[in-house]
Protein backbone atom coordinates (compact mmCIF):
# COMPACT_ATOMS: atom_id res chain seq x y z
CA UNK A 1 0.00 0.00 0.00
CA UNK A 2 1.11 3.16 -0.72
CA UNK A 3 1.30 6.02 1.76
CA UNK A 4 -0.46 9.02 0.99
CA UNK A 5 1.45 11.31 3.80
CA UNK A 6 4.20 10.61 5.65
CA UNK A 7 3.22 9.75 8.78
CA UNK A 8 0.32 7.47 7.91
CA UNK A 9 -0.08 3.83 9.93
CA UNK A 10 -0.78 0.59 8.65
CA UNK A 11 -4.53 0.21 9.91
CA UNK A 12 -5.10 3.89 9.17
CA UNK A 13 -8.31 4.09 7.27
CA UNK A 14 -8.06 7.33 4.95
CA UNK A 15 -11.90 8.28 4.61
CA UNK A 16 -12.11 10.86 2.08
CA UNK A 17 -9.39 13.39 0.06
CA UNK A 18 -10.07 17.08 -0.71
CA UNK A 19 -9.10 18.91 -2.90
CA UNK A 20 -9.32 22.83 -3.29
CA UNK A 21 -12.25 24.29 -5.18
CA UNK A 22 -11.51 24.86 -8.94
CA UNK A 23 -12.02 28.53 -8.59
CA UNK A 24 -8.67 28.38 -6.63
CA UNK A 25 -6.53 27.78 -9.98
CA UNK A 26 -8.57 30.64 -11.93
CA UNK A 27 -5.54 33.57 -11.34
CA UNK A 28 -3.08 30.85 -12.26
CA UNK A 29 -5.18 30.44 -15.65
CA UNK A 30 -6.02 33.90 -15.90
CA UNK A 31 -2.36 34.98 -15.40
CA UNK A 32 -0.92 32.35 -18.12
CA UNK A 33 -3.65 33.87 -20.46
CA UNK A 34 -2.54 37.33 -19.61
CA UNK A 35 1.09 36.57 -20.42
CA UNK A 36 -0.27 35.49 -24.11
CA UNK A 37 -2.36 38.28 -24.42
CA UNK A 38 0.34 40.79 -23.75
CA UNK A 39 2.72 38.90 -26.38
CA UNK A 40 0.33 39.27 -28.72
CA UNK A 41 -0.51 42.25 -28.28
CA UNK A 42 3.42 43.20 -28.30
CA UNK A 43 3.48 41.20 -31.55
CA UNK A 44 0.88 43.38 -33.44
CA UNK A 45 2.77 46.45 -32.35
CA UNK A 46 5.96 45.03 -33.43
CA UNK A 47 4.68 44.57 -36.87
CA UNK A 48 2.79 47.77 -37.13
CA UNK A 49 5.92 49.76 -36.17
CA UNK A 50 8.09 47.73 -38.56
CA UNK A 51 7.47 47.42 -42.50
CA UNK A 52 10.88 46.05 -43.53
CA UNK A 53 12.15 42.50 -41.75
CA UNK A 54 15.12 40.63 -42.93
CA UNK A 55 15.23 37.13 -41.88
CA UNK A 56 16.79 37.29 -38.79
CA UNK A 57 14.49 39.61 -37.24
CA UNK A 58 11.51 37.23 -38.30
CA UNK A 59 13.94 34.10 -36.80
CA UNK A 60 14.29 36.37 -33.65
CA UNK A 61 10.52 37.14 -32.82
CA UNK A 62 9.57 33.80 -33.64
CA UNK A 63 11.95 32.25 -31.25
CA UNK A 64 11.16 35.12 -28.76
CA UNK A 65 7.48 34.46 -29.36
CA UNK A 66 7.78 30.79 -28.62
CA UNK A 67 9.65 31.40 -25.33
CA UNK A 68 7.22 33.66 -24.02
CA UNK A 69 4.13 31.11 -24.73
CA UNK A 70 6.03 27.97 -23.67
CA UNK A 71 6.60 30.08 -20.17
CA UNK A 72 3.13 30.82 -20.37
CA UNK A 73 1.94 26.93 -20.69
CA UNK A 74 4.64 25.84 -17.41
CA UNK A 75 3.36 29.00 -15.20
CA UNK A 76 -0.42 27.58 -16.13
CA UNK A 77 1.21 24.23 -15.61
CA UNK A 78 2.84 25.38 -11.98
CA UNK A 79 -0.36 26.78 -10.91
CA UNK A 80 -1.83 23.34 -11.28
CA UNK A 81 0.54 21.61 -9.88
CA UNK A 82 0.39 23.87 -6.76
CA UNK A 83 -3.63 23.56 -6.92
CA UNK A 84 -3.95 19.68 -7.24
CA UNK A 85 -1.01 19.06 -4.84
CA UNK A 86 -3.09 21.14 -2.23
CA UNK A 87 -5.20 18.49 -0.10
CA UNK A 88 -6.80 17.91 2.88
CA UNK A 89 -6.87 14.25 3.78
CA UNK A 90 -9.30 12.73 6.42
CA UNK A 91 -9.18 9.34 7.83
CA UNK A 92 -10.47 7.89 10.83
CA UNK A 93 -8.08 9.00 13.54
CA UNK A 94 -6.58 12.55 12.35
CA UNK A 95 -6.84 15.23 9.55
CA UNK A 96 -3.75 16.50 7.48
CA UNK A 97 -3.61 19.43 5.42
CA UNK A 98 -0.82 18.69 2.78
CA UNK A 99 0.32 22.61 1.28
CA UNK A 100 2.55 22.17 -2.11
CA UNK A 101 4.56 25.36 -2.29
CA UNK A 102 5.71 25.57 -5.67
CA UNK A 103 7.61 22.81 -7.27
CA UNK A 104 10.21 21.74 -4.41
CA UNK A 105 8.10 22.55 -1.33
CA UNK A 106 5.51 20.63 0.57
CA UNK A 107 4.12 21.64 3.85
CA UNK A 108 2.08 19.07 5.81
CA UNK A 109 0.07 19.93 9.46
CA UNK A 110 -1.98 17.13 11.32
CA UNK A 111 -4.10 17.60 13.91
CA UNK A 112 -6.10 14.56 15.72
CA UNK A 113 -9.94 14.35 15.72
CA UNK A 114 -9.88 13.93 19.78
CA UNK A 115 -8.22 17.62 19.66
CA UNK A 116 -10.85 19.43 17.69
CA UNK A 117 -12.63 21.81 19.58
CA UNK A 118 -14.53 23.88 17.31
CA UNK A 119 -14.87 24.31 13.32
CA UNK A 120 -15.75 27.55 12.11
CA UNK A 121 -17.06 27.91 8.47
CA UNK A 122 -16.29 30.79 6.22
CA UNK A 123 -17.94 31.76 3.22
CA UNK A 124 -15.89 34.34 0.44
CA UNK A 125 -17.94 36.91 -0.56
CA UNK A 126 -20.46 36.54 -3.41
CA UNK A 127 -18.90 33.34 -4.91
CA UNK A 128 -18.15 31.32 -2.33
CA UNK A 129 -21.91 31.84 -1.03
CA UNK A 130 -22.27 31.01 -5.05
CA UNK A 131 -20.13 28.16 -5.31
CA UNK A 132 -20.41 27.36 -2.19
CA UNK A 133 -16.86 26.94 -1.57
CA UNK A 134 -14.77 28.53 1.87
CA UNK A 135 -12.56 28.38 4.33
CA UNK A 136 -12.40 26.14 7.59
CA UNK A 137 -11.23 27.38 10.72
CA UNK A 138 -10.26 24.47 13.26
CA UNK A 139 -10.08 25.26 16.80
CA UNK A 140 -7.67 23.26 18.88
CA UNK A 141 -7.79 22.78 22.36
CA UNK A 142 -3.69 22.08 22.47
CA UNK A 143 -1.12 24.55 22.11
CA UNK A 144 -0.80 23.65 18.47
CA UNK A 145 -1.78 26.86 16.41
CA UNK A 146 -5.51 26.88 14.81
CA UNK A 147 -6.07 25.32 11.75
CA UNK A 148 -7.06 27.26 8.94
CA UNK A 149 -8.05 25.60 5.15
CA UNK A 150 -9.11 27.84 2.30
CA UNK A 151 -10.86 26.89 -0.51
CA UNK A 152 -12.70 23.88 0.45
CA UNK A 153 -15.85 23.12 -1.77
CA UNK A 154 -18.95 22.48 0.27
CA UNK A 155 -17.29 23.80 3.23
CA UNK A 156 -20.06 23.88 5.66
CA UNK A 157 -20.61 19.93 4.95
CA UNK A 158 -17.16 19.34 5.90
CA UNK A 159 -17.26 21.04 8.50
CA UNK A 160 -20.43 18.91 9.46
CA UNK A 161 -18.80 15.84 8.42
CA UNK A 162 -15.54 16.32 10.55
CA UNK A 163 -17.55 17.23 13.56
CA UNK A 164 -19.61 13.66 13.31
CA UNK A 165 -16.08 11.71 12.81
CA UNK A 166 -14.92 13.30 15.91
CA UNK A 167 -18.18 12.68 18.02
CA UNK A 168 -18.22 9.33 16.65
CA UNK A 169 -14.26 8.80 17.17
CA UNK A 170 -14.77 10.47 20.51
CA UNK A 171 -17.38 7.87 21.61
CA UNK A 172 -15.84 4.37 20.25
CA UNK A 173 -12.97 6.00 22.89
CA UNK A 174 -15.07 6.42 25.51
CA UNK A 175 -16.40 2.74 25.25
CA UNK A 176 -13.21 1.46 25.19
CA UNK A 177 -11.84 3.16 28.34
CA UNK A 178 -15.08 1.75 29.89
CA UNK A 179 -13.96 -2.10 28.74
CA UNK A 180 -10.37 -1.09 30.02
CA UNK A 181 -11.99 0.02 33.42
CA UNK A 182 -14.27 -2.93 33.10
CA UNK A 183 -11.21 -5.28 32.52
CA UNK A 184 -8.78 -4.04 35.28
CA UNK A 185 -12.03 -4.15 37.92
CA UNK A 186 -12.28 -7.06 40.22
CA UNK A 187 -15.79 -8.62 39.43
CA UNK A 188 -15.44 -7.93 35.65
CA UNK A 189 -18.96 -6.50 34.93
CA UNK A 190 -19.98 -5.43 31.68
CA UNK A 191 -19.99 -1.38 31.07
CA UNK A 192 -23.12 0.96 31.46
CA UNK A 193 -23.34 2.89 28.24
CA UNK A 194 -25.96 4.43 30.01
CA UNK A 195 -25.89 9.03 28.61
CA UNK A 196 -25.05 9.14 32.28
CA UNK A 197 -22.05 7.33 32.19
CA UNK A 198 -20.99 8.50 29.21
CA UNK A 199 -20.91 12.20 29.73
CA UNK A 200 -19.19 11.13 33.14
CA UNK A 201 -16.14 9.57 31.10
CA UNK A 202 -16.70 12.33 28.42
CA UNK A 203 -15.98 14.71 31.45
CA UNK A 204 -12.86 12.77 32.65
CA UNK A 205 -11.72 12.99 29.16
CA UNK A 206 -11.61 16.97 28.94
CA UNK A 207 -9.78 16.49 31.65
CA UNK B 1 21.56 33.05 -36.43
CA UNK B 2 23.75 29.96 -34.72
CA UNK B 3 23.49 32.39 -30.62
CA UNK B 4 19.62 32.62 -31.55
CA UNK B 5 19.58 28.69 -31.85
CA UNK B 6 21.42 27.49 -29.32
CA UNK B 7 20.04 30.13 -26.67
CA UNK B 8 16.85 28.31 -27.82
CA UNK B 9 18.03 25.36 -27.17
CA UNK B 10 19.26 26.14 -23.66
CA UNK B 11 15.89 27.66 -22.93
CA UNK B 12 13.93 24.36 -23.73
CA UNK B 13 16.38 21.81 -21.84
CA UNK B 14 15.13 23.58 -18.97
CA UNK B 15 11.66 23.69 -19.96
CA UNK B 16 11.62 20.21 -20.46
CA UNK B 17 13.22 19.62 -16.95
CA UNK B 18 10.81 22.13 -15.29
CA UNK B 19 7.63 20.49 -16.87
CA UNK B 20 8.76 17.08 -16.75
CA UNK B 21 8.56 17.79 -12.93
CA UNK B 22 5.51 19.57 -12.82
CA UNK B 23 4.40 16.82 -14.92
CA UNK B 24 5.57 13.46 -12.58
CA UNK B 25 3.61 15.26 -9.54
CA UNK B 26 0.53 15.59 -11.54
CA UNK B 27 0.83 12.33 -12.26
CA UNK B 28 1.77 10.88 -9.15
CA UNK B 29 -1.07 12.87 -7.57
CA UNK B 30 -3.68 12.02 -9.57
CA UNK B 31 -3.01 8.57 -9.36
CA UNK B 32 -3.21 7.46 -12.83
CA UNK B 33 -7.30 9.40 -13.24
CA UNK B 34 -8.70 10.31 -16.41
CA UNK B 35 -7.66 14.27 -15.67
CA UNK B 36 -4.08 13.96 -15.23
CA UNK B 37 -3.69 12.14 -18.09
CA UNK B 38 -5.31 14.50 -20.26
CA UNK B 39 -3.91 17.40 -18.54
CA UNK B 40 -0.55 15.80 -19.34
CA UNK B 41 -1.06 14.93 -23.04
CA UNK B 42 -2.56 18.27 -23.65
CA UNK B 43 0.58 19.77 -22.30
CA UNK B 44 2.59 17.64 -24.21
CA UNK B 45 1.20 18.43 -27.34
CA UNK B 46 0.62 21.59 -27.02
CA UNK B 47 4.80 22.42 -26.37
CA UNK B 48 5.88 20.19 -29.08
CA UNK B 49 3.18 22.18 -31.40
CA UNK B 50 4.68 25.45 -30.19
CA UNK B 51 8.58 24.11 -30.38
CA UNK B 52 8.29 22.71 -33.65
CA UNK B 53 6.61 25.65 -35.59
CA UNK B 54 9.24 27.71 -34.13
CA UNK B 55 12.05 25.80 -35.54
CA UNK B 56 9.80 25.57 -38.77
CA UNK B 57 9.76 29.29 -39.32
CA UNK B 58 13.80 29.59 -38.38
CA UNK B 59 14.45 26.64 -41.00
CA UNK B 60 12.07 28.34 -43.39
CA UNK B 61 13.90 31.66 -42.83
CA UNK B 62 17.14 30.14 -43.66
CA UNK B 63 16.57 28.07 -46.90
Amino acid sequence: MTKLFPNQKPDETVLCIIRKHWFAYIPHLLLGFLVMAGLVSLLFGFYWYFTDFSSLTVAASAVFTSMILLAALFLMLYGLVDHYLDILVITDEKLIDIKQNGLFGQEINEIHLLDIENISVKLNGVLGVYLKFGSLEIRTGTEHEDFTIDMIPKAAKTARYVMELHTKYLKEQEQKISIEDVIDSPNNKLPDLSEKKLAKSRKRISI
Amino acid sequence: MIYLIVAYLIFIAVYALLSSIGLYYLRAAGRGNKFSKRVILFYKILSAIIIMATFAVVIFENL
